[in-house]
């Protein structure tokens, strides 16, 4: 069973088409990049994943459940949304504790401090997130995304606004996850660290699908597999 | 760029054309009004009481609108798009600022003329004073909410109290101060207010022409705002699922600015103890019960008085016992309402959207139980006050039996009913890292704002026409219960609350 499955999956905010019958699956425990160029819809996509909207028409399934109609499901899934804004009038160790109540986790204070040891926010526990810089607020939020140990886990340009000593210290610990991955970025090298396979998507529909390795056997001699990307999603047309 | 189309630009990004078109409706149909008003007054002049009454009302309404900005104030600040973009153009800084102040002008010129603009003809204002004092009325507030949205909060708020309480004077025959030519003080009242509001444009148009200077700070740059660090912690240890929900915001209430100041710039999140703001509104209530039983023992506010407004004579102790009552009975039951039942729930849901990512709760019974809690928040904030009308009441104070079930069931209700409609309308934009999301003031918005400040009038006239009989306590008890009953789907299903989550989410909550 594929722990992501996206089939012919259509989606319209008002009358303009984000989704146009997607279709693609991730095998559990795989690791996948959702590629695309600015308005494919890459945020779309997670976030049907992650139950917070409906599709149009089409199949949205996580772990076999519909997302939005079976949401325990969502106890199994982690997302990190873009621009991820926690709580922001609670502290660091408010926002952990609150969020690991609310999921029914046993004993959230232990959850909390185990999560800000691995990400390095003990530092920060008691100050409130409008107190935090743009790259902690991004670490706490990785933080709520892993609390729960998810199987799932949806990541949206997860290494947004981090400096490269965190950066490096967020690859080490998401590496050791034993979870599937899908993550959205639009940086090649973070999409390498994090995942061995792409989903390429662009105007709402799959254009490629394969390993890092199909996509550098595609490149001409010295050419950099940005390049690659780059030619294929304009091929892709308007 | 040519001042026309700088000012169009300006415009454009703070109003959509839904909320522009709503807008001029509106004024049209005040101006209809006010013209027809003069012409039946020109037929069947108004009863002295009549006169105090629309006297009072317009006191009253500016009063209102001095110290709480209408949600047009909340787009006359300078955006982070400004700072971005329009202030980079080759643009000479005076142009900029009168684009930028004409702009702000268009929206709260509207709201004056909703709201105020027209009664003075009724006042027996001879047209030409009438014409520039609500010419100079819209000029003025204009440029003080400007000024108070730039001076930050506490700041803003003080210098709105000063002149909100030098215009009270005119209710003690004060011919200098900016509504004193509702009193008959055409000249001295005209030029005070013509002084102010000089004073005021001087103020916001040179601000507002320094702007790209002002705001060149990083608005990315993080507050500390105070407490940030240490206090009382909340634990959630000892609950789980919904359990935590209702530990929160039984124990906290959250309040979220957006603040661009020049000192600051960013989101300015304050939260206090549950308890501390009961305690709070309890000593308000006891100060206010205190005051309300000695302007009744001394025959200020008593039936008597305010019968006297009805009749077709003019008292001078009439009209103190209409004002003691807009005061006492009126003014702080509407003033607990803006808080509890509107500002309450529209910073709460500008602040929420974590759990919509980071739970596994089902949004519907999420949001559902967010809002029932949002109901109990405001009861129990209401609690001091009802009971000190209560006493009032029992006292012989008129009135002020009417404001209990207004408090304790249609504030709620209300509460619950705007926490919905902010969520399904998605009315307020998501208070982010940086501060507010800069948006336009859409039609809805602007439609929402004018139905509940309709339901704000509510607050005020039903304890009026409960004190003068008309319907008696009774009155106020059945426009309570219907409320309750309006609020009750709300109450019992979950299916609107979870389209109202799937909203957020394609309104740009993420």
């Amino acid at each position: 069973m594929a722990a992501i499955l996206v089939k012919d999956v259509v989606k319209f905010y008002g009358s303009t088409p984000a989704l146009r019958g997607l279709s693609f699956e991730v095998p559990e425990g795989g690791r996948y990049a959702l590629l695309g160029p600015n308005g494919a819809g890459k945020t779309t996509t997670l976030r049907l994943l992650a139950g917070l909207l409906k599709p149009d028409a089409g199949v949205v399934r996580v772990l076999g459940k519909d997302p939005v109609e079976d949401y325990e499901v969502k106890r199994y899934i982690g997302y990190l949304p873009e621009d991820a804004t926690p709580y922001l009038a609670l502290t660091v160790r408010e926002n952990l504790e609150y969020i690991a109540a609310l999921r029914g986790l046993d004993d959230p204070r232990d959850r909390a401090e185990k999560v800000m040891d691995l990400l390095g926010l003990r530092k920060y526990e008691r100050y409130r997130v409008s107190a935090l810089s743009r790259g902690n607020v991004q670490r706490l939020a990785i933080a709520l995304a892993i609390i729960h140990e998810p199987k799932v886990l949806l990541l949206d340009e997860p290494l947004n606004y981090l400096d490269i000593p965190t950066q490096e210290e967020v690859v080490s610990v998401l590496s050791k996850m034993n979870a599937t991955f899908l993550v959205s970025t639009h940086i090649m090298s973070v999409a390498g660290r994090l995942t061995d396979n792409i989903v390429m998507i662009a105007n709402g529909r799959l254009i490629w699908q394969g390993t890092f390795e199909d996509l550098r056997k595609m490149a001409h001699e010295e050419e950099p597999i940005e390049s690659v990307v780059a030619r294929m999603m304009r091929s892709a047309g308007p | 760029m040519p001042a026309l189309r700088l000012i169009r630009f300006v415009i454009k990004t703070r109003l959509s054309g839904g909320a522009l078109a709503l807008l001029l409706f509106v004024a049209l149909v005040m101006l209809a009004t006010g013209l027809s008003m003069t012409f039946s007054k020109a037929r069947s002049p108004p009863t002295p009481g009549a006169t105090e009454f629309f006297r009072g009302y317009m006191t009253f309404m500016l009063a209102i609108l001095m110290l709480a900005p209408l949600p047009a104030g909340a787009q006359m600040s300078v955006l982070k798009s400004d700072r971005d973009y329009l202030f980079t153009l080759p643009v000479r800084p005076r142009d900029l600022g009168l684009a930028l102040y004409i702009a702000y002008m268009l929206l709260s010129g509207v709201y004056t003329l909703a709201f105020i603009g027209v009664y003075e003809l009724v006042l027996g204002v001879p047209p030409l004073y009438a014409a520039i004092n609500t010419a100079l009325l819209i000029v003025m507030l204009t440029s003080l909410w400007h000024v108070v949205m730039d001076l930050g909060r506490r700041r803003g708020l003080l210098l709105s109290l000063a002149l909100v309480g030098w215009s009270l004077t005119a209710l003690v025959k004060d011919p200098v101060t900016p509504v004193s030519a509702l009193y008959g003080y055409y000249v001295p009242g005209t030029l005070t207010l013509a002084a102010v509001t000089a004073a005021l444009t001087y103020l916001s148009l040179s601000r507002l022409s320094r702007a790209p200077l002002l705001y060149s700070f990083p608005i990315s740059e993080p507050l500390r705002p105070k407490g940030a660090e240490g206090g009382g912690l909340l634990s959630f240890q000892d609950v789980r699922g919904l359990r935590a929900l209702v530990k929160l915001r039984m124990s906290l209430v959250q309040l979220g600015f957006g603040t661009r100041t020049p000192e600051a710039a960013g989101v300015e999140v304050g939260r206090a103890r549950l308890l501390r703001a009961l305690v709070t509104m309890s000593v308000v209530a006891a100060a206010l019960a205190v005051a309300g039983y000695v302007l009744h023992r001394l025959d200020v506010l008593t039936l008597e008085a305010l019968r006297g407004l009805s009749s077709e004579q003019n008292s001078t102790s009439s009209f103190e016992g209409f004002i003691a009552f807009l005061l006492v009975v009126a003014f702080p039951p509407m003033y607990s309402m803006i808080l509890t039942a509107m500002e309450l729930p529209t910073a709460f849901v500008g602040l929420e959207r974590p759990w919509l990512a980071f739970t596994s709760l089902e949004p519907g019974n999420y949001m559902r139980s967010s809002g029932l809690i949002t109901f109990a928040q405001s009861l129990i904030l209401n609690v001091p006050l009802a009971l000190s009308y209560a006493v009032l009441g029992l006292v012989g104070v008129p009135g002020c039996l009417a404001v209990v079930p207004l408090l304790l069931i249609m504030v709620p209700s209300v509460a619950l009913i705007s926490h919905f409609l902010t969520a399904y309308f998605v009315l307020t934009p998501q208070i982010k890292f940086e501060g507010l999301a800069t948006t336009r003031v859409s039609g809805k918005q602007v439609f929402a704002s004018l139905l509940l400040m309709s339901v704000m009038f509510g607050m005020f006239t039903v304890p009026l026409l409960s004190a003068l009989s008309i319907g008696g306590p009774v009155l106020s008890l059945y426009v309570s219960i219907a409320f309750l009953v309006a609020a009750l789907p709300l109450m019992l299903t979950r299916g609107p609350w979870r389209r109202a989550a799937l909203n957020l989410v394609e309104g740009g909550y993420s």
